[in-house]
């Protein structure tokens, strides 16, 4: 069920009025079957995966509570580990270990054929498992009491809202919100619904438009010209912002109107003035976790220049690897962290114009991380290159037709302006709601009705509006 | 209580904003093709049923003009039999008419067949939601397809950048005053066409519909009677229209064959190439019904009915129209 269709407006009144109408006490309980169901519409057979990854880092955790020997406290960690990391890496990285086996025999001459297989990819799994192990390992840290009943962790894992596409919450935050009833509070609930307007504003307005563009673009860029690789990169920039952001604004929204407060997963992530800054900026609930249990626990900045660069090279890999099968996603990662290693190694410089060196900071930094998001959009590795090498050498092309019209260019246009200036205004440590609750009542919700079927009429969902399946001429 | 008060007038007045948006972006043709029918209030004596041969080649008007009938026309592009059956099931429902001529042309065709489904939506996005409705759709369309019929707005508020483009195109040329039928301008001589007597007897894909609509037509009070509209179409197609005669024997239905008693000159009175007929084969085929119409039944010449003035109104718009389109208002 995904958050922009039929099946989750009617699914998301009905379990948040039934949330409240319910006795307190059994509150979690409704949510526990309810996120249970959501997951189930994905794929039934898949939701037994996340019960067992559910039950392994429960008893784990169990076992590392109770166990008084320190190497039975490792070991079972350990056991913890390699069970959750063997399904997430059978699932997502079987395909391409056999490819990558293939080519390895091929290249020594080895007449060594691994079989093409095709597993499903169960929905969310890296983000359910990321959240399972970051539980069993604060328990093994001893930063978070383990919890005693199974369900209320089960809820804690498959909480509905964040479920497939993230925030990866910590058992710290999340554990504790989930377990307690909540009562109705408007303003709250009020709150979480702009929320998720903005989700749906960013998903379905910009990403899902900006989509159609990209894509054309990225599958034919043999005939595009260099800059329209360029515009076409610039403009995924803005997609997989609003695709991503858009998706956490919905799932915080929805969480917030259940009274559970998620971390902000994005914040401003093209106002940053530095490759570093942007990874503080991005998917930040993914990048606290390799921070957390990743990059600390190997020393974080300590020791060397080489050392450090090791880490974060390392961390990147992995964050890769975590985003995708694919090679181009190892490569996405350690360019992404071969830039912050050129950072940390550069010189402090004391600009005299600070304001102005800040904002070509800035212009730099996008210009870089389009580059790194080519590299992530491209159909591999090998085309990233040639089609990076395209944009300078021949950026004056003819352009080729995209099928995209002016119109809809022009609807992107300005919804994306409409975006950085929500943006600058987050930017600036304001809320929407902040803003307009300044505004007199009528107004506000009048604004409102006008935010809500301006998505509606702009939004790219339904079927698909085609004139030329109507003229009539074919009969 | 205030707070509660302003997020109901809140939420009516998303209702009526949504609402208004619906009725803003729909196509307009449905209106023009059907408001008439759904207008009303005498009973018809003719309805007639079926796929685009039958909206280009049978005008009421002048059916009306000739013979004093009350008729519509209910035709629709690439209608198959099954969609025809919930045509007249809801049409019938608002108007019950005296005779149902259903149009075969299609009969060889599957509902199967996905290509029909745009079209379905210039009859079906007239109906407001109601049980019929959903159980027309959810009979005759995929599952795949079921929220933009049932929900239109779903498909229309994509309309946006061709209304703002003005590249908005019709889908059909009818005009309120044609009570359904629409008029194509040209001519297109039909080539290689040749007859055959032959026949096709072989149960075609929407011959059980066709049974379902002749027992409903009987359970109604409704006369069923079938037709061939006539066509330069192919052979093969031919000898399923020949073959329908033993069908229209079995169930005991009149069938008027236009294919093996052509009333048009295929040479001069087709529009374009698949054998559309223009508004001179349309007025030798209505001519052609009308004739059979009162042999056949005992229907009442109602020109001069106080009560259906507006047909003679209507009858001056369409008569007008035709003339600045046409040129002319019939062949003789």
């Amino acid at each position: 069920m995904l958050f922009n269709s039929f099946e989750f407006l009617i699914f998301f009144p009905v379990v948040t009025l039934l949330y409240f109408v319910l006795p307190g006490k059994v509150r979690w309980i409704w949510l526990l079957i309810m996120s249970y169901f959501f997951y189930m519409n994905w794929n039934a057979e898949y939701a037994l995966l996340m019960l067992a990854s559910t039950a392994v880092t429960f008893l784990c955790s169990r076992v590392i509570v109770a166990a008084q020997d320190k190497r039975l406290r490792k070991g079972t960690l350990i056991a913890g580990l390699v069970i959750n990391l063997g399904m997430l890496g059978y699932f997502k990285y079987t395909g391409m270990l056999l490819d990558v086996f293939s080519r390895v025999c091929g290249f020594l001459g080895l007449a060594v054929q691994a079989p093409k297989v095709s597993i499903l990819l169960p929905v969310g799994i890296s983000f359910y498992i990321f959240q399972a192990l970051s539980y069993m390992i604060d328990v093994y840290k001893g930063k978070v009491k383990p919890e005693r009943n199974f369900f209320k962790y089960a809820l804690f894992v498959s909480f509905f809202p964040q479920l497939v596409a993230g925030p990866i919450e910590r058992s710290g935050r999340l554990l504790k919100q989930v377990a307690v009833p909540h009562d109705f509070d408007a303003k709250r609930v009020r709150d979480g619904l702009l929320i998720m307007m903005l989700g749906f504003f960013e998903k379905v307005v910009i990403a899902d438009r900006a989509c159609m563009y990209v894509d054309v673009i990225f599958r034919a860029w043999i005939n595009a010209s260099g800059a329209q690789i360029a515009l076409a990169t610039g403009v995924f920039m803005v997609q997989d912002l609003c695709d991503f952001a858009g998706y956490s604004y919905i799932a915080i929204g929805a969480a917030k109107v259940l009274g559970i407060d998620l971390m902000t997963n994005f914040r401003q992530p093209y106002f940053a003035h530095s490759v570093q800054n942007f990874w503080a900026r991005w998917h930040i609930s993914l990048s606290t976790w390799f921070r957390d249990y990743i990059y600390f626990p190997m020393g974080a900045g300590r020791g060397s220049k080489l050392r450090r660069s090791f880490n974060i090279m390392t961390v990147y890999t992995i964050s890769g690897l975590w985003h995708g099968a694919a090679l181009k996603y190892v490569a996405w990662g350690m360019l992404n962290g071969a830039l912050q290693v050129v950072e940390t190694l550069l010189p402090v410089y004391k600009p005299k114009h600070p304001k102005l060196h800040h904002v070509l900071s800035v212009l730099w930094t996008n210009v870089l991380i389009g580059v790194t998001m080519l590299v992530f959009r491209a159909g591999s590795l090998s085309t990233a290159v040639k089609m990076l090498i395209k944009i300078p050498t021949q950026w004056g092309a003819p352009w080729m037709n995209s099928g995209f019209s002016p119109m809809q260019g022009i609807c992107l246009g300005v919804c994306t302006a409409i975006l950085f200036a929500i943006e600058y205004i987050h930017e600036k440590r304001k809320t929407l709601t902040e803003m307009t609750d300044r505004l007199p009542y009528a107004v506000r919700m009048t604004l409102y009705l006008i935010a809500v079927m301006a998505i509606v009429i702009f939004g790219v969902w339904g079927p698909g509006y085609s004139a030329q399946a109507f003229i009539y001429f074919q009969f | 209580m205030k707070k509660a008060i302003g997020v109901i007038v809140w939420i009516a007045a998303l209702c009526v904003c949504l609402a208004l948006a619906d009725s803003f972006f729909r196509r307009e043709e449905g209106a023009k093709k059907y408001d008439a029918f759904f207008a009303e209030e005498e009973q018809l004596d003719v309805l007639f049923l079926g796929s685009s041969r039958v909206l280009d080649g049978v005008s009421p008007m002048e059916l009306w003009r000739d013979y004093g009938i009350t008729s519509y026309n209910m035709g629709n592009s690439s209608e198959c039999m099954d969609a025809t059956e919930w045509v007249l099931r809801i049409a019938s429902a608002h108007n019950k008419p005296k005779i149902a001529m259903i149009d075969l042309y299609y009969i060889s065709r599957s509902i199967e067949d996905e290509w029909h489904i745009p079209y379905r939506h210039l009859f079906l996005d007239e109906i407001r939601l109601s049980p019929m409705k959903i159980k027309a759709v959810t009979s005759t369309i995929p599952k795949a397809y079921w929220t933009e019929f049932l929900m239109p707005f779903s498909l229309y508020h994509g309309r946006w950048e061709e209304m703002l483009a003005g590249t908005v195109e019709p889908t059909v040329d009818c005009e309120p005053f044609m009570m359904g039928s629409e008029l194509r301008i040209g001519r297109y001589p039909a080539e290689d066409y040749v007859r055959t007597e032959e026949m096709d007897t072989s149960e075609q894909p929407g011959t059980a519909a066709l049974r379902r609509i002749v027992n409903y037509c009987r359970e109604q009070g409704i006369e069923p009677v079938l037709m061939a509209i006539p066509a330069p179409i192919s052979e093969e197609e031919q000898r399923i229209m020949n073959g329908m005669q033993l069908v229209a024997d079995e169930l005991g239905v009149p069938y008027v064959n236009m294919q093996a008693d052509n009333p048009v000159d295929y040479a001069a009175d087709c529009y374009d190439d698949v054998g559309h007929l223009n508004p001179d084969g349309a007025s030798k085929t209505t001519a052609y019904i009308g004739r059979w119409l009162t042999e056949q039944y005992d229907l009442e010449d109602k020109r001069g009915s106080a009560a259906l003035s507006h047909w003679d109104d209507s009858l001056v718009l369409y008569e007008e129209f035709r003339l600045a389109n046409w040129g002319h208002m019939t062949m003789e």
